[in-house]
């Protein structure tokens, strides 16, 4: 019984988990948009929440880990497990360190970049959106993983082909070079998100086949 | 001296258990889904369980197959499968002691010219093949009904995790349960005829019969054999053909359990009896090919990845080449302990055909008249009548049958045993009366004291074959076996 509790939790824990990186993705799209309307308030308060998500995401991969091994919990999918959770992790850190450097750096975005950030902006939080669905999947039903790869895949290709424009928009623009320079990096910085999601899709996608009876 | 003798069926026992362990948890412990410690207290005490409530079925067979009646006979025929097992083993080649043990009692039959019952040999050898054959389909059934589920049901990874944990418990707890009602028989049953032990009657309807006993020990020392030695062997046979997972390591272990369960179910055989279908042979079966077999059902319900045969060659070569290595070191260690040692390695068993028996067949509508060269005829071992026997046109069933009502069996029903001897508690009052009614008779075949008992009082006829009557049958020829010893007439002297 006691063992079922212990299992029990674990099963809460990693949902919270998920919880944490999912609203975080949200979070991000909001923020860039606040930050876009200049809403700094707005900005900082989510950023904020974010940080502490981040943090909290931590703690609850490590003491899921720590979990893992100490009661010998699915010995046989552990390592896929810790690997899946480990790089998602990477998402949330991600985020918030773009939304970081943006309250940070304050970067200026020429205007005609403008509709192509949100729209990179709002693929890369649907990416995050169907990983995290991917990520639920793989802990719940495997079968349905197919159904949420392909779409963080394709949100992926989006990203990709937004950052393209906007870095075109950018280095076409009458803008300093110094500044053309620090908007690229934080234009690679978002498009890293998504690369991170696809990653942990590569992963997934093999360990499905793992799990397969 | 007669408890040393037993030695090399406990030195069998512990191997088997050394050995079983892979079979039963291998996966469990390998996988680290259970702790050796539990896997192995779990399995000891099913083993046990198992061999003391079930093993009786299959060891009864294994009697037939060859009545190893003397312990030094018994020593040697144990000593030599677990030889067998050793050499195989050093050659790197998975055996099974079961078909070591078939092997050995073959080679004390063929040395001692006691009659093999070839109906029972068929039995053994045809389970040996039926056996991987129902254990892959078992798999094929499991594999599918629990895809089928994992498909319907959304289970997260964590709770699968832990019911394949129960799984993998219950199936450590049935399959040691199987293992330990099954493969007793190869560890102990060739000492059922020779057995040191006397029952012990506790009450009035409960009694520990000697075999039983015997089965105690036996599982006790494959029990030993778990503890001690099994962490060394862990690794399953399976793990070697196809790499399992803790799932497909528990569909595994479940069907190949169900296999071992249902070759020494005598409820099993019983229920199939009184719906008038084919019920398998009471046989001990390798628990071994039973694992082989639910591997591959397993590989073919995946589409066969993956799946090592040159090792699976070697394996089958292993299933043949074990019983008749068995046999032939049998045969060359019986001379050795009868001829160096001047040990008794069996009694000799004589067959007479004086007009009772002519008359016995006659009833049991044997047609007598092709049996006239054997009329007035004594056999000195089931050898020569056998080699007599070939010469007739008949059934081996029928041989078989002529066999059993032949066999001279001497027996004097002497008062003083019926008033000292006979343990009161397990026969009422009329009974010790109906036997005293026979006082001083001398019977020269079992089937004499039956009819004699049965011409007295009904109480003593066994009722017709059913599930309602098997326990009550059972229970009455536990009473004769009773009788047959007590009466025995040691010396043997043909009237």
């Amino acid at each position: 019984m006691a063992f079922l509790n212990k299992v029990k939790q674990m099963e809460l824990k990693i949902d919270e988990y998920l919880d944490l990186v999912s609203e975080s993705g949200i979070l991000f799209a909001q923020i860039i948009a606040f930050y876009i309307a200049k809403k700094n308030d707005l900005m900082c308060e989510k950023c904020e929440i974010v940080r502490t998500n981040e943090r909290t995401a931590d703690e609850h991969r490590i003491e899921i880990e720590q979990h893992l091994y100490k009661y010998t919990l699915i010995p046989e999918n552990r390592g896929d497990v810790l690997s899946i959770l480990e790089n998602t992790d990477k998402v949330i850190n991600q985020i918030k360190l773009i939304v970081m450097t943006m309250s940070i750096e304050k970067p200026e975005f020429p205007e005609s970049t403008i509709p192509y950030i949100e729209l990179m902006v709002q693929s890369t939080a649907n990416a995050v959106e169907e990983l995290i669905k991917a990520v639920r999947a793989f802990f719940h039903n495997f079968h349905l993983i197919n159904d949420y790869t392909h779409k963080v895949f394709f949100y992926e290709k989006e990203v990709d082909d937004y950052s393209e424009k906007i870095r075109k928009e950018v280095f076409d623009s009458k803008i300093d070079l110094t500044r053309k320079l620090h908007l690229k990096q934080i234009i690679h910085e978002i498009e890293m998100i998504s690369d991170y999601c696809q990653a942990v899709c590569d992963k997934l996608i093999i360990y499905t086949i793992k799990r397969q009876l | 001296m007669s408890f040393i003798f037993l030695l090399s069926g406990l030195f069998l026992g512990w191997s088997l258990g050394a050995n079983v362990a892979g079979t039963v948890f291998g996966t469990a412990v390998e996988t680290k889904m259970l702790k050796f410690k539990t896997a192995a207290w779990v399995a000891s005490v099913f083993v046990v369980l198992g061999a003391v409530l079930q093993g009786g079925a299959t060891s009864s067979t294994l009697t037939k197959l060859g009545s190893v009646n003397a312990l030094a006979g018994s020593f040697t025929v144990a000593l030599s499968a677990a030889l067998s097992l050793f050499l195989m083993a050093r050659i790197r080649i998975p055996v099974s002691s079961t078909q070591a043990v078939v092997g050995s009692i073959i080679g004390w039959d063929l040395f001692t010219g006691a009659f093999t019952d070839y109906s029972v040999l068929v039995g053994i050898l045809s389970s040996w093949i039926i056996t991987p054959l129902l254990a892959a389909f078992f798999t094929l059934i499991i594999f599918y009904l629990f895809n089928a589920f994992l498909n319907k049901h959304a289970i997260h990874i964590i709770h699968l995790d832990y019911y394949t944990r129960l799984g993998l418990l219950f199936a450590c707890a049935f399959g040691a349960y199987s293992i330990g009602a099954n493969n007793i028989a190869s560890v102990m049953g060739m000492f059922i005829d020779a057995s040191p032990f006397k029952d012990i009657f506790i009450t009035m309807n409960y009694s520990i019969a000697s075999s039983t006993q015997l089965f105690f020990l036996g599982s006790v020392a494959i029990a030993i054999g778990i503890f001690t030695y099994s962490h060394k062997n862990i690794k399953t046979v399976g793990n070697d053909l196809y790499k399992l997972s803790p799932l497909t390591g528990l569909i595994v272990v479940l069907s190949s359990s169900l296999v071992l369960f249902i070759f020494s179910s005598k409820a099993l055989a019983s229920f199939l009896h009184f719906l008038h279908l084919p019920s398998l042979p009471l046989v001990p079966v390798s628990s071994s090919q039973a694992i082989i077999g639910s591997i591959v059902g397993l590989s073919l319900s995946k589409g066969v990845h993956n799946m090592h045969y040159n090792v699976l060659g070697r394996i089958s070569i292993g299933w043949l080449a074990s019983p008749v290595l068995a046999g032939i070191i049998c045969f060359f260690s019986l001379f050795v302990v009868q001829n160096v040692f001047d040990q008794t390695v069996y009694h000799p068993s004589y067959y007479t055909f004086d007009k009772h028996v002519m008359i016995k067949m006659e009833d049991e509508r044997i047609d007598i008249n092709k049996l006239s060269i054997l009329n007035g005829k004594t056999y000195q071992s089931s050898n020569e009548l056998r080699n007599e026997l070939l010469n007739i046109e008949m059934g081996p069933r029928k041989k078989q049958i002529i066999a059993e009502i032949s066999y001279y069996y001497p027996m004097r029903v002497d008062v003083k045993k019926i008033d000292y001897e006979l343990e009161k508690q397990y026969f009422t009052q009329q009974d010790i009366e109906d036997l005293q009614k026979l006082s001083d008779n001398y019977l020269n075949h079992k089937w004499q004291l039956n009819e004699k008992l049965e011409e007295i009082s009904n109480s003593w006829s066994f009722k017709p074959k059913g599930i309602k009557n098997n326990s009550y049958n059972r229970e009455l020829q536990k009473k004769y076996d009773i009788l047959y010893t007590t009466f025995k007439i040691k010396t043997l002297s043909i009237d």
